[in-house]
């Protein structure tokens, strides 16, 4: 493996059994980000061995209590800056993976009603975006241009076709707009206290981005989030609906705009301790 | 979704084992029992019937029709129609693309030649009244039923006709009618498809549908003329299922899925057979 | 004489202009197919031209000039779905010929449906069997657990395929290739790169990636994941004799196609 780490690899590619004497000991690696484990048979035998699944730059990085573990993750160049060094490059391996449970992710709020509010998954902490753009989505130059039906990507695609897709049911059909993964904080998953006192106007705006984690991969169209921890809430908010200035959070539940003095009811995070 | 992850798991282990442990206990190389009833549809020249223990039920019907050979690239067309499938979903163009290929590729045309001019054409429409598992086999069966029993018309008119322009005439006896295995003069065996469900190193004639939940791959293989086949292709036969194991094949598994087929697809066409033989005469469906 | 009354034909002595016609019908036979032939060795696979990520609003892209066939493939996704929890990606495959172009269709399957392809809304026949083929031979290469709730679409477009010189086999054969490149361009992680190959043979000799129209007793197209020599996808034709030479084969020249992907993909 030392002989291409820092290099370039391709999807299908050996990295390294995941045991491997060393010495007197034993490295054992762990398989992550843009790799897979391939029970691979040779001489008769599975030996089980870290593969990419993405062409990128192999990193590895010990575990910090036990040195003879090592994580091996390949970072995909489509979202790695060409050129650049490998040893400076930031080990937080960068793929498309869509948010897991436990992540830790940036959404906006779209929608409020007195159970929860709405809110797109715009990106995961050191994931990077969610989905690379692909042109329709949140991030997309034409996000609040209207489209035909087929997204209007391709020629002679359209929608009406039933194209082949034996793997799932035929109900998994991609929205027509609008490309964000959505998700909902519902009241009860607001703060950790007073959890039946919530009231979801004075916690969220739409407009306002939010720090929280993910609970749960939820039902088909949503994740469920939560913000019940200091350092999760409200990190960016304007005032007045987003007609004002932006605000500053003077303690867990207010923030002020700095300019009018008006004080408003979040939820805030504290994000640094 | 069809099988909890215990049960799949349990299924899966039963049948990766060496011998697979079936759960209708049959044997690898066994097709599940079927009722069929041959030449019931009157205004058909050639009719089939066949239904599966676990409800699957297809119908297959022969018609002819007399045509100018050279106007016509094809003679032989298939219809596919499955209840619960729009007729432009890709499951039924798949089918009716590997069917059409199969009688294409295997098929005695000269038996459909009436004059230097003049051909039958036949049109052969399957429909599929339900269908738990890939219904590719039990299809192709019925379409080798209907065929083995299609009757033509006598023709009564001059054979050569390249030079006097003449429309062919037919004999009415109904009688005197011949089975496409008359014309050929031989034993015509119409060609069928069996689907092999691949696990382990261990390959299932005839899959249920709780074991196509399973399988790691699928294979369907040709058989006609006594031995296997083209075309020979690899399918995904779990339709529809959201957790899949599907895999790689090895070339072993292929080879020896040619050799299964050979070994053992004679007897399924013999057991067809022997159903002709034992239906011949009756005409009564229900 | 036939009139139809229910339409406005024009004038009886209309005459249509010669426009669009070659004045040299022959333009195409410049080529002798036999020369052709022997230049290319038949351990030879024909050059061909790949890029990658040139559509800017796909996730991924491809693009394969391999003689006369043109292929583009993009694929979207892991996008969002709107129904009911899946745990793992549902994967599609669309591939449309564009209108022009004559369809491989020996069978005739598709009867007088395809007389009007620039109306049409469905697909035909032809381009429904490749897509699901395409979808079988990819599948076992997706890690689709890795994304739970989406769905990822591959939109394959053959822009040009010769339906006279080069076979349905072959052409399948390239969007293989290509679809796969367009998976790996995307970042949708994938267990190995799937890439294929065809060969004819007559009994004794094999022709690898035959692009000129050869009497053939078997033609054979296998795609492979070359990490653990896995077939995900076989499509056989003619006969069956020597299937595991042809396998063989069809391995070689999936070998070569996965060294010029891979070096591709690793000067990018």
């Amino acid at each position: 493996m030392e002989s291409i780490l820092g290099h370039k690899v391709v999807p299908g590619q050996y990295i390294t059994p995941l045991y491997k004497t060393h010495g007197d000991g034993v490295l054992s690696f762990i398989s992550g980000k843009g790799t897979t484990v391939s029970q691979i048979e040779h001489n008769e035998k599975v030996v089980p061995i870290i593969v990419s699944t993405v062409v990128g730059i192999l990193v590895s990085q010990p575990d910090a209590s036990d040195e003879n573990k090592i994580t091996v993750s390949v970072l995909s160049s489509k979202y790695t800056a060409t050129g650049a060094n490998p040893d400076t490059i930031d080990i937080s391996p960068v793929t498309n993976n869509l948010p897991k449970e436990n992540d830790i992710v940036v959404v906006r709020v779209t929608k409020l009603n007195v159970k929860q509010a709405y809110c797109e998954i715009l990106s995961v902490e050191s994931s990077g975006n969610v989905i690379e753009d692909s042109g329709l989505g949140v991030n997309g130059d034409i996000a609040h241009q209207s489209l035909g039906a087929g997204g209007g990507a391709q020629a002679l695609n359209n929608h009406s076709t039933i194209a082949s897709s034996l793997t799932a049911g035929i109900n998994a059909m991609a929205g027509e707009l609008g490309e964000s993964f959505k998700g909902v904080i519902r009241s009860q998953d607001v703060r950790s206290t007073d959890r039946d006192k919530v009231k979801i106007i004075e916690s969220f705006k739409p407009g306002d981005i939010v720090r929280a984690l993910i609970i749960s991969l939820g039902d088909g169209s949503n994740y469920y989030l939560s913000t019940a921890r200091n350092d999760l809430g409200v990190i960016y908010a304007k005032s007045e609906n987003g007609a004002g200035d932006s605000m500053f959070p003077i303690d867990w539940e207010h923030m002020v705009c700095p300019k009018t003095g008006v004080v408003e009811k979040r939820k805030c995070a504290k994000p640094i301790t | 979704m069809l099988l909890s992850p215990a049960e799949r798991q349990y299924l899966y282990d039963s049948l990766v084992q060496n011998p697979p442990i079936r759960p209708d206990a049959r044997n690898v190389f066994q097709c599940r029992p079927l009722e069929a009833t041959t030449t019931f549809l009157p205004s058909s020249n050639g009719s089939a019937r066949l239904r599966m223990t676990d409800g699957a039920e297809c119908i297959v019907s022969v018609k002819s029709k007399v045509v100018k050979t050279a106007d016509t690239p094809n003679l032989l067309e298939v219809d596919v129609d499955v209840q619960g499938y729009r007729d432009d979903s890709n499951f039924v163009a798949t089918l009716k693309y590997n069917l059409s290929s199969l009688l294409h590729k295997n098929f005695p045309f000269e038996a459909l030649k009436l004059t230097s001019r003049y051909s039958y054409k036949l049109f052969i429409d399957c429909i599929v009244m339900s269908n738990t598992s890939y219904p590719l086999t039990i299809i192709s069966m019925a379409i080798y039923l209907a065929l083995k029993t299609t009757k033509l018309p006598k023709l009564v008119s001059e054979v050569d006709d390249v030079n006097v322009e003449e429309q062919p005439t037919f004999s009415d006896d109904w009688e005197d009618a011949k089975t496409l295995g008359e014309a050929t003069g031989s034993d015509f065996q119409p060609p069928v498809f069996i689907t092999l469900g691949v696990i382990g190193s261990s390959l299932l004639f005839d899959p249920s549908l709780e074991e196509e939940q399973v399988l790691e791959n699928g294979l369907i293989v040709s058989f006609y003329d006594g031995k296997a086949q083209t075309p020979l292709q690899n399918i995904n036969l779990a339709l529809n299922s959201n957790k899949n194991n599907y895999k790689g094949l090895k070339s072993t598994h292929i080879v020896s899925a040619i050799s299964m087929v050979n070994k053992y697809c004679g007897m399924i066409i013999h057991a067809l057979d022997t159903l002709i033989d034992q239906d011949e005469g009756d005409g009564q469906v229900f | 004489m036939n009139t139809d009354r229910r339409r406005i034909l024009g004038p009886q002595d209309a005459r249509i202009p010669d426009l669009g016609i070659s004045t040299n019908a022959n333009n195409s036979m410049d080529i002798d197919p036999a020369g052709f032939a022997a230049e290319k060795r038949s351990s030879d696979i024909q050059k061909m031209f790949m890029k990658t990520n040139f559509i800017s609003n796909a996730n991924g892209s491809s693009y394969i000039e391999h003689g006369d066939t043109i292929v583009q493939v993009s694929v979207f996704g892991p996008r969002p779905i709107k129904s009911s929890f899946i745990e793992q990606a549902s994967f599609s495959v669309e591939c449309r010929f564009l209108p022009h172009l004559k369809q491989d269709d020996a069978l005739d399957i598709d009867g007088d449906h395809h007389s009007n392809p620039n109306g049409r809304t469905g697909l035909s026949y032809t381009e429904h069997k490749i897509s699901s083929f395409v979808e079988s031979c990819l599948v076992p290469s997706i890690l689709l657990d890795k994304y739970p709730k989406s769905t990822i679409d591959l939109h394959i477009t053959v822009i040009e395929h010769n339906s006279e010189s080069t076979s349905l086999t072959n052409l399948v054969n390239w969007i293989t290739v290509a679809s796969s490149l367009a998976l790996v361009d995307s970042g949708v992680e994938v267990r190995d790169i799937v890439t294929a190959g065809h060969i004819i043979s007559d009994g004794q000799h094999v022709i690898l990636d035959p692009i000129e129209p050869v009497s053939k007793r078997t033609d054979c197209l296998v795609c492979f994941m070359n990490l653990k020599n896995e077939i995900v996808g076989i499509w056989v034709d003619g006969d069956l004799d020597n299937l595991d030479t042809a396998i063989e084969e069809c391995n070689k020249m999936s070998r070569t196609i996965r060294g010029n992907i891979n070096s591709y993909l690793l000067s990018t």
